[in-house]
């Protein structure tokens, strides 16, 4: 009754073929060369989005064939996306301030004058 | 009488070792309470410290670095290890297993591991206290942390940093407890609320945490190696530290205040007779606070340098998060309406939550309003903002929930008449220490000072007169219920006609729990129409 | 199954074991998740100051050596398969396989920490490492992005060693304990916990060694 190998503990025992765990190892190697490749080549700003595009692939991959996540069940799938929604709250919301701090520092000349309103110290 | 004599997981076993490497959930729940209480003395005689100080405009009593190191040691350690595991660690560690009908948390070793870091990090907190103390304040602003306080910085954020982790192991455990060990029928709009409450808590313990232990982490590194990441001088961003650093700690005050609003839906529950009104609304108030939670934490640098555009959204952000509070406000209002009440002494504590959360909670609107808070940015009016909610609201909510469980927890009774006027006391002393500092902060006296202006003499008198009151309230709480472990009477199994797992077990229960299998048949609080309350017990003194 | 083969451990709060699996697993994708957050915060500092230094952050990246990085890269999906194939070995219960699989793993580790090791010490004694003595002092970014540097590396090598740790454990237990062979879940654990590290150096190649210009 304790073997997990037996049938009725199917669902939480997933091997794959060694072949698909090969194929997803030279698409990562793949992936690799490409990521070299593509920084070799100066393409601005764009090379570092085709690197992040790169890395976020091999991690799907990786996520979905090597830590089989589509079989890990609903609450662990949900919790990875969480972590990535949280993740993405934390970059996102400190950019809100990061990238418009240049605002602030255009409308900065007037304060000067307003400070040459105020009345002399008694 | 056989039942007397059953063993339950007090006496089950004995002895200092038996404790020490215990798995059981509710020892590691007591064991937490005693660390806990240390830390709450520590903390509590530098806020003695801190009132006696300023009972005079004149900084007589402490030089302006022992004041610095006063209020610092002050926050850090009622933070850290008081307010932020009180009720989960304690309260949640003790009850949550026991309210979802299961013997244990998913993971007992991981449960116990949690209590030696924290444990660890607390040493390391009285370390730091020790060796030259540390005068940051408990938010540890760079660049005055890394470049030029030249106290214990590193030897306190390597506590900070070690107690993080038994922060996020509670809250992994609580989270996988509450998935998968729910008894038959538990489903989850059956779960108390104090169950949602904590899953909303663990949530930000383990999504927040790791942030801050990051953070503390490059403090550490800066300090010791000058990687200059928070540096100005170097090129890097004293600001940012400030982002990180409060991405968990405004969260963290959620910590603080989520698990006591889930005791008062218990208690409010238990003593008016009644199923929570609305109560899935307020167990999503509890998620939603969570998540908005995170999403606000820029409010805390809106005077330091945050651009324009960004404190207008945190602004409108911060806003957000008062709706799913006073959901929860007005729906344990709404369930007095035509309850049953009973003015037992958690109730007590439950009504001055509701009350201290209430101004808490309001002020915090004048501010996350950008104009306001200009001009409270820093001042007492902050001070009393943040003590309302952390402090008056969480301990009233900690102390409520304690009182509640203890029968249940000691198998004792305490003195109900005393707990009553305990109850009276704390709310009266806490509102007479600090509601002279929202005025004093309206008037412009700045935080963190230990000298300021003649004028602001009077109203400093009443906060340290008050802050007597309440010191008085807590050692009196702490008198009775430490009496009633020794002398008091025996609790039944179910002292205040509550409904839940929790009160049909044993008091105090066996070491499994149960001694037989729970199966949930109803909804909870289901205490009408047809519920036949047993009698309310409790010990007159 | 065969007659030696002994029950497995049930945790005494558990019901039954795909309880206890799922309760597991669930457990451990939450703490990777804490993961995310933790190294999460350095990414958002990482972001935050190449924004603000791209020059310093194109010449700091001169420093590294693409190819050691690379080099490490492959390493690193290589023991990502052998942890793959040992789970796999687990999970249909053949642990000789699955035995000489971690031990593949832990080899390539150890290779992954020799060739930081060369790369840190390159970098010591050329004092490209933040502090008093670093060599482009007028160069804020460059020091911040090495700064930054040491901080990712360094708490993904210590990960790596964790790693190390745990599985050599699992392995040597394996080994020894005939009641491990049959339990799969320390394996599979461990082996999420490595590929989460490998996804961390993922990003963490490009980010450090391939910055263009």
């Amino acid at each position: 009754m304790t073997n997990l190998h037996d049938e009725e503990h199917s669902d939480v025992v997933h091997a794959a073929s060694v072949g698909s765990y090969l194929a997803n190892y030279f698409a990562l190697l793949g992936l690799l060369i490409i990521t070299v490749a593509v920084a070799r080549v100066d393409l601005g700003i764009l090379n570092m989005y085709a690197a992040m595009l790169i890395a976020m692939v091999k991690t799907v991959l990786v996520v979905l064939f090597f830590m089989h996540l589509g079989k890990a069940g609903r609450l662990s799938r949900i919790w990875a996306l969480t972590g990535i929604f949280f993740f993405l709250i934390m970059i996102g919301l400190n950019l809100t301030d990061y990238s418009s701090r240049h605002m602030d520092a255009t409308s900065s000349p007037t304060q000067p004058q307003r400070g040459g309103e105020q009345p002399p110290a008694e | 009488m056989s039942i007397a004599q059953k063993p339950n997981y007090l006496d089950s076993e004995l002895g200092i070792k038996s404790w020490l490497t215990t798995l059981d959930h509710k020892r590691i729940g007591i064991m937490y309470l005693l660390v806990i209480c240390v830390f709450f003395i520590v903390g509590g005689s530098m806020a003695a410290l801190i009132r006696a100080e300023l009972l005079t405009p004149k900084g007589d009593l402490l030089t302006s670095d022992a004041y610095n190191k006063a209020f610092t040691i002050h926050g850090v350690t009622l933070v850290f290890w008081v307010l932020i595991p009180a009720v989960p660690a304690v309260l949640g560690n003790f009850c949550l297993p026991l309210m979802i009908g299961a013997r244990d948390v998913a993971f007992p070793r991981l449960n116990l591991l949690s209590w030696y870091v924290f444990t660890i990090g607390g040493v390391f907190g009285i370390m730091a206290v020790i060796f030259g103390g540390i005068d940051t304040g408990w938010t540890f602003y760079t660049p005055y942390s890394t470049s030029f306080s030249h106290t214990s910085v590193v030897l306190a954020v390597t506590a900070v940093f070690i107690t993080g982790f038994s922060s996020i192991m509670t809250g992994l455990n609580f989270i996988v407890t509450i998935h998968k060990m729910r008894a038959p029928g538990m489903t989850w709009f059956r779960l108390p609320l104090f169950v949602w409450a904590n899953y909303a808590t663990s949530l930000i313990m383990v999504l927040a945490t790791p942030v801050i232990a990051i953070t503390v982490f490059l403090v550490g590194l800066e300090k010791v190696a000058h990687i200059g990441i928070f540096d100005p001088a170097l090129g890097g961003d004293p600001i940012l530290f400030q982002h990180m650093f409060w991405f968990y700690s405004h969260p963290a005050v959620y910590i603080m205040i989520l698990p006591p609003m889930g005791v008062i839906s218990e208690i409010v529950a238990c003593f008016c007779r009644k199923r929570i009104f609305g109560y899935e609304f307020v167990a999503y108030s509890s998620l939603a606070i969570a998540i908005i939670g995170f999403i606000v934490w820029a409010h805390h640098l809106f005077t330091s340098g945050l651009s324009t555009y960004s404190a207008m959204v945190f602004s409108f952000l911060t806003f957000l998060v008062a709706i799913p509070s006073a959901v929860k406000v007005f729906n344990w209002t709404a369930t007095f309406y035509k309850g049953e009440i009973h003015f037992e002494s958690p109730m007590y504590f439950a009504i001055g939550f509701i009350g201290l959360f209430l101004i808490g909670g309001l002020t915090g609107l004048f501010l996350a309003s950008l104009g306001t808070d200009i001009h409270f940015q820093d001042t007492y009016f902050v001070v009393a903002h943040f003590h309302y909610v952390m402090v008056g609201s969480a301990i009233m909510g900690f102390l409520g929930g304690l009182h509640f469980w203890w029968p249940k927890i000691t198998g004792k009774l305490y003195a109900e008449g005393l707990a009553r006027w305990a109850a009276v006391i704390i709310f009266l002393g806490f509102n007479f220490t600090f509601f002279p500092q929202f005025i004093l902060g309206y008037l412009g006296m700045p935080r963190r000072y230990h000298s300021y202006s003649d004028e602001f003499q009077v109203l400093h008198v009443c906060s340290s007169l008050g802050a007597t009151v309440l010191g008085f309230g807590y050692i009196l709480t702490f008198c009775y219920l430490l009496y009633s472990v020794k002398f008091g009477a025996k609790a039944p199994k179910n002292p205040w006609g509550a409904k839940g797992f929790e009160w049909v077990t044993d008091s105090p229960p066996p070491t499994d729990n149960f001694d037989f299998k729970p199966v949930m048949r109803e909804e909870a609080y289901a205490y009408k129409p047809d519920y036949e309350a047993p009698e309310v017990v409790h010990e007159r003194a | 199954m065969s007659a030696h083969e002994q029950e497995l451990h049930l945790g005494h709060q558990f019901e039954d074991l795909k309880q206890q699996i799922e309760s597991y697993t669930i457990g451990m994708w939450i703490f990777l998740v804490t993961e995310v957050m933790f190294f999460g915060g350095l990414f958002t500092a990482y972001i935050i100051y190449r924004a603000k230094f791209p020059e310093g952050w194109v010449h700091g990246h001169h420093h590294l050596d693409w190819r050691l990085g690379g080099l490490n890269t492959l390493i690193l999906l290589t023991s990502s398969l052998t942890m793959a194939l040992a789970v796999r070995a687990a999970m249909l219960n053949k642990w000789k396989p699955q035995v000489l699989f971690l031990v593949c793993t832990v080899l390539l580790a150890f290779g992954f920490m020799i060739v930081k090791y060369f790369e840190y010490s390159k970098k010591f004694r050329e004092h490209i490492v933040p502090g008093p003595l670093f060599a482009h002092k007028d160069d804020p970014g460059q020091e911040l992005f090495m700064g930054l540097y040491f901080a990712l590396t360094g708490l993904h090598g210590f990960h790596v060693l964790i790693g190390i740790l745990v599985i050599s454990a699992i392995t040597i237990r394996t080994i020894n304990m005939r009641r491990m062979r049959q339990d799969f879940i320390p394996v599979e654990l461990v082996g999420l916990y490595w590929h989460f590290v490998d996804i961390v150096w993922i990003f963490l190649y490009p980010l450090l060694y391939l910055i263009s210009k």
